[in-house]
């Protein structure tokens, strides 16, 4: 075939702007490439690469900043009004012919993971969980799985769906053993590893029936196929079944469920964030699953916004989605929150305990994405920021305590106040805030997906879907009783550390106080305020998120301006 | 900027939540070792607050005098309530220019088309109950003088934490943030009970949390709903539905347009269930008490205070501004039914209940429960008399329940124990305490001429009212009038054991805190001004009843057109002419 010289420099054009889009990645890939060739130069590989790696992280995370406030060149950072922010538009792009998709949700995770790296790559540095020695690995192993989970979020083909996961899984794997001289880390990195590799398998064979029953891995394509495949089978059928593509979509959300740790596929979460160390198990904790809530996210709505060719998506086709899709997510939902809450009671360990926290937490994230509508989104974006601060503070003082302790178990916190209490308060406030007491960012991300689940439960019902109407509903009160439930042991922890004394002042001694570095101490304040600043000021976080979220479409419903106001009273 | 131009009550008013929590934070940071500085820093504290509420007291009995010379507020023009001294107002309506009169320019969280706002203002419903908050933290810090003396600085911080949160549920009149203070107040109680609480204060500290906190999960629902469902259902002739946290308005909103939805009777349904259950469990009524005995067991004596005297009233309080006002149909057809007859059993089981524990604080825990149970048979007559009988209950048994647990305390830090078998004849070992305690329980039991005869009559009458007698049976009245002869056989039980008769006297605990004999000058001054206030209320409680007159009689209103919407039959005599005679107004 003949490729004249234009189309060449077409491609070479569209290459060049993708490229430029991808920038921020690309920076995460010259940060690892670099860190490796330094270990061969023995002088830099002394020194510790974290810092490097930080670096890096935070030149990512500006390029990504002025990617999502419409700053591409030097003029337009003096110039607030020659910018074109892509915050507020919906516009969608996508890179690399479609393998991966750029739009607000993309960036919106994009900052979000780099952010997140940063802070853990902060935390490693001060707790000194990699020696400079192992600094190397640690940070390239870091980089390389927050590459994949950003991969995730902008992934728009099945064949990058599975390579993001994959990308993202594998370095996780080895972070996981990290503490190479500890027994329950190896454990727990073979363990994922197992757990992991099956979970792969089960979602390529998913991808595998989907791509072969369609033709084509692209994301739109395969919504469009769905849609045809749902609306022909059986006209009248609510649903219609079709086995390939039901154990096609169910394999695939088995692979995602994996990697949200959503009950019955959780076993790996409690014993892989037992072992690992506390630092790994925080980034573990928010990272990975942050990255798999979005690509169900991308997954789901790409499905759901399919309708006619026009790509203007369509009430039927919308619907048949959501009856497909919505109880699936739902019954993970309800199922994970309560099992993480109730299994979690039962903890010694707070590394364990925290494990199963964040399961609940992930159930909590699924009911936001089971309305399948733009607020629940976003909704789920708010509680990604929320949860970020909260579970990495939590984390964070668990690893600063482990520096001076050696344990990680609850006993070891009985009195705690007396001993450190700078690490009692920050983790209580951390504590409460998971428990979602406002004015807390918890709260304010609990509220939010308690909003969107009566929201979704009033406009379902109003349009005649009470089956779905019902099932957002029952996640509501499950939701609420939930919350109830993790109180107990969250207040446990808080107990152990500030109701009981320790034992010196039973025996009437004076308690030997922990001297708590300063660089710890901040850390630990600095994140406990953004968590107050995140649950009293919402409005930033809320017009980020809503923007982030704005790349999915609305629910066409009927009305034609399709806000919820106008929907006429029964 | 506007602060500069803040008007002064508005700023006092500010400062009315402001004081005690830089108070709590400064007392928290001065470390445990400057006991005798926390002290006095926190009485200072106190004091302060206690002159801001005292102060605003005296500019809402002027106001509403001003009003009513004037003419301007009376019940048919008040079809919701209207508070005083909004910081910030007046507010813009969101997505208009209009000012928004239910509302202040001070929007914490924009969400869509509406915001939560930073609201709150006084009105006749809370000016009370403010200053009463206000007036207990005296004596929970004094009281607390001696008592306490490990971790100090903590104790005395989450004691005024605790009263910012009150302050706040009070305060506030916006309803997520009446929601964010009705929560937040769980965790100072949880700290000051389970750190400073008796052997089993780890248990109690918990099941009160857990209790309370399953009660406020699904009142937050339920404050969700009505918010969201009132977003759907305003909308009329096309315009868009009005999405507001604002209470006065959504209690405009559920009058003028809710009402009209076919749907109402349902809505009102859920929501009212949704946010009983919260309230009912913080009230407590009958099935919801179990936590109660036990907290204040094992709170320490300023947290039995704040606990009995503040923190029960914010469940009647919560019915009282939200349940009544925004699910009328369903609290008369249901809510009057449920509540009362839960009332009506509390007020039996709680005074048999405290008439037989060994255990004073057990007894007067108690008595909470069965004093409650008036207090909400009064609220749910549902007309002036019966509502402003529930209020003014709700301030006397602030007062004399929290003056009870002060002299429990006083007499437990001497001999450590509370068992009434252990004492006997204390009255001729502690003549001044003797006295205090017996004032107190007359106080308690309704004695006229003391300030629980006002609430209990009010109630009473409430009642007895024909319209109230005509939806049920005349069951409750003898109910609630057996309710205050079995307060005062309990009460009494409890005198003749612990004071009269052949003196026993239990030994004084080795290495207590040097206190013996009968109560000093600090215990005296903390318990006199109450008893004192008991007087004053019992025979001129004139000036509260006058204030919350306009807004009983907006929460009377409501529930008056719920009746004519049911289909009750209206008395012949307009409802707020017969009841001002009650209210000692001079009739036209």
């Amino acid at each position: 075939m003949h490729i004249s010289d234009q189309s060449i420099e077409f491609f070479q054009t569209r290459l060049m702007q993708d490229l430029m889009l991808f920038l921020p990645e690309l920076f995460l890939c010259l940060a690892i490439v670099l860190i490796l060739i330094s270990r061969l130069i023995s002088n830099v590989d002394r020194s510790h690469l974290c810092m490097m790696a930080l670096a890096f992280t935070i030149g990512a995370l500006v390029v990504s900043v002025c990617q999502w406030s419409g700053v591409s060149t030097w003029e337009q950072i003096a110039n607030p009004a020659a910018r074109q922010p892509w915050a507020g538009n919906s516009n969608q792009q996508g890179i690399f012919s479609g393998l991966l998709i750029y739009d607000n949700f993309t960036l919106f995770m994009r900052i979000f993971l780099l952010s997140f790296t940063a802070l853990v790559l902060v935390l490693s540095l001060l707790t000194g969980i990699p020696q400079p020695e192992e600094s190397a690995d640690f940070s390239c192993l870091l980089l390389g799985a927050t590459l994949g989970m950003m991969l995730m979020a902008s992934a728009n083909h099945l064949l990058m769906v599975f390579i993001a996961v994959e990308m993202a899984s594998v370095p996780s794997y080895a972070l996981a053993g990290f503490l190479k001289t500890n027994r329950a880390s190896s454990e727990a990195s073979l363990k994922y590893v197992v757990y992991g590799g099956g979970a792969a398998g089960v979602m390529l064979y998913g991808i595998s029936l989907i791509a072969g029953k369609f033709g084509t891995g692209y994301l739109p394509d395969v919504a469009k196929g769905f849609f045809v495949v749902l609306q022909n089978a059986s006209p009248g059928a609510v649903t219609a079944f079709d086995p390939i593509l039901f154990l096609g979509t169910l394999f695939v959300l088995v692979g995602l469920a994996f990697k949200i740790s959503a009950v019955p596929f959780h076993f790996w979460c409690p014993d892989v964030f037992e072992g690992a160390a506390a630092e790994v198990a925080a980034f573990l904790s928010v990272a990975s699953k942050g990255a798999a809530l979005a690509l169900l996210a991308r997954f789901s709505f790409v499905l759901a916004s399919i309708g006619d060719p026009n790509m203007q998506p369509s009430l039927v086709a919308w619907l048949e989605t959501a009856y497909f899709l919505v109880p699936a997510i739902a019954l993970f939902a309800a199922v994970t929150t309560t099992f993480g809450n109730l299994a979690a009671f039962a903890q010694t360990n707070m590394k364990r305990l925290l494990a199963y926290s964040t399961i609940a937490h992930a159930g909590f994230m699924l009911m936001g994405l089971a309305t399948l509508s733009r607020d629940g989104a976003s909704a789920v974006l708010f509680y990604l920021v929320a949860y970020l601060f909260t579970n990495l503070g939590a984390f964070a003082v668990v690893a600063f305590l482990r520096n001076q302790t050696g344990s990680e178990e609850i006993a070891s916190y009985r009195g705690l106040i007396y001993r450190s209490p700078m690490m009692t308060v920050t983790l209580s406030i951390f504590l409460v805030s998971l428990l979602g007491i406002p004015p807390l960012a918890g709260f304010a991300a609990k509220f939010q997906v308690f909003r969107v689940l009566f929201d979704a439960g009033q406009l379902y019902t109003a349009q005649q879907q009470s089956t779905l109407g019902f099932t957002m509903y029952s996640l509501l009160v499950i939701g609420a009783l939930n919350t109830v439930i993790s109180a107990f042991y969250y207040l446990k922890v808080v107990r152990t550390m500030i109701l009981d004394k320790p034992v010196e002042v039973i025996e009437g001694e004076e308690p030997e106080p922990y001297s708590t570095p300063a660089m710890d101490s901040l850390y630990a304040f600095v994140l406990s305020a953004l968590i107050f600043v995140v649950g009293i000021l919402w409005n930033p976080l809320i017009q980020a998120s809503d923007a982030g979220a704005s790349s999915f479409k609305q629910i066409p419903w009927p009305v034609a301006t399709a806000s919820r106001a106008d929907i006429p009273p029964q | 900027m506007a602060w500069c131009v803040m008007p002064l009550e508005h700023f006092l008013l500010l400062l009315l939540l402001a004081l005690p929590t830089i108070a709590a934070v400064v007392v928290a940071l001065l470390g445990p070792n400057r006991g005798a500085l926390i002290r006095w820093f926190s009485l200072a504290a106190s004091l302060a607050t206690l002159a801001i509420a005292l102060f605003f007291a005296i500019r809402v009995v002027q106001t509403e005098r001003q009003y009513d010379e004037q003419g301007i507020r009376t019940a048919a023009n008040a079809p919701t309530f209207q508070p005083l001294f909004v910081p910030g107002s007046p507010g813009i309506r969101a997505g208009t220019d209009q000012p928004d009169p239910f509302g202040t320019s001070w929007n914490l969280v924009e969400l869509g088309p509406g915001a939560i706002q930073f609201y709150i203002g006084l009105d006749g419903l809370n000016i009370w109950l403010v200053v009463l908050t206000a007036v207990l933290m005296l004596p929970s810090v004094l009281v607390s003088w001696t008592h306490i003396s490990e971790r100090v600085h903590e104790f005395y911080a989450w004691l005024l934490a605790l009263q910012t949160t009150m302050m706040g549920i009070f305060l506030a009149f916006d309803i997520i943030l009446f929601y964010v203070f009705f929560e937040l107040s769980l965790v100072p109680l949880f700290f000051l009970i389970g750190i400073w609480g008796g052997p089993q204060r780890r248990y109690a500290a918990r099941k009160f949390f857990i209790y309370t906190f399953l009660g406020s999960m699904i009142t937050l629902l339920g404050i969700i709903g009505l918010v969201l469902q009132c977003y759907y259902h305003s909308g009329q002739a096309g315009e868009p539905g009005i999405l507001t946290f604002s209470i006065p308005r959504l209690v405009e909103l559920v009058h003028t347009r809710l009402i009209t939805s076919p749907a109402a009777k349902e809505i009102q349904f859920w929501v009212f269930m949704a946010l009983m259950v919260g309230f009912a469990v913080k009230v407590p009524l009958v099935p919801f008490h179990t936590w109660l005995p036990l907290a204040h067991v094992e709170a320490p004596t300023a947290g039995s205070v704040d606990l009995a005297g503040v923190l029960l009233k914010v469940g009647a309080y919560g019915f009282l501004r939200l349940c009544i006002p925004l699910a009328p149909d369903v609290s008369l057809a249901l809510g009057l039914p449920l509540v009362t007859t839960l009332a009506a059993i509390g007020i039996v089981y709680g005074a048999l209940c405290a008439y037989s524990q060994d255990d004073v604080k057990k007894l007067i825990a108690y008595s909470s429960v069965s004093h409650l149970g008036m207090c909400m048979l009064g609220l749910f007559t549902l007309n002036v008399v019966g509502i402003s009988g529930g209020i003014m209950y709700m301030i006397n048994h602030g007062l004399s329940t929290a003056a009870l647990f002060l002299l429990i305390g006083m007499i437990y830090e001497r001999y450590h124990t509370r068992n009434l078998s252990d004492y006997s004849g204390m009255a001729a070992k502690m003549p001044v305490f003797a006295s205090f305690l017996v004032f107190i329980s007359m106080a308690s039991a309704g004695l006229p001429g003391l300030n629980g005869f006002v609430g209990e009559l009010l109630v009473l009458a409430g009642i007895f009212q024909h319209r109230f007698a005509t939806n049920g049976s005349f069951l409750l009245p003898i109910v609630a009038a057996s309710g205050i002869l079995l307060g005062a056989w309990y009460l009494l039980t409890m005198l003749r054991r612990l004071l009269f008769g052949p003196i026993k006297e239990p030994d004084l605990e080795v290495g207590g805190h040097g206190l013996t004999g009968d109560m000093n000058f600090r215990e005296i001054s903390l318990i006199a001004p109450i008893a004192a206030l008991c007087l004053l209320l019992g025979v001129y409680p004139q000036p509260v009843l006058r204030t919350m007159e306009p807004d009983v009689l907006t929460v009377a209103n409501i529930a008056e057109r719920a009746r004519d919407r049911a289909g009750v039959q209206r008395e012949e005599q307009p409802v707020s002419q017969l009841d001002t005679t009650f209210l000692g107004k001079q009739k036209e």
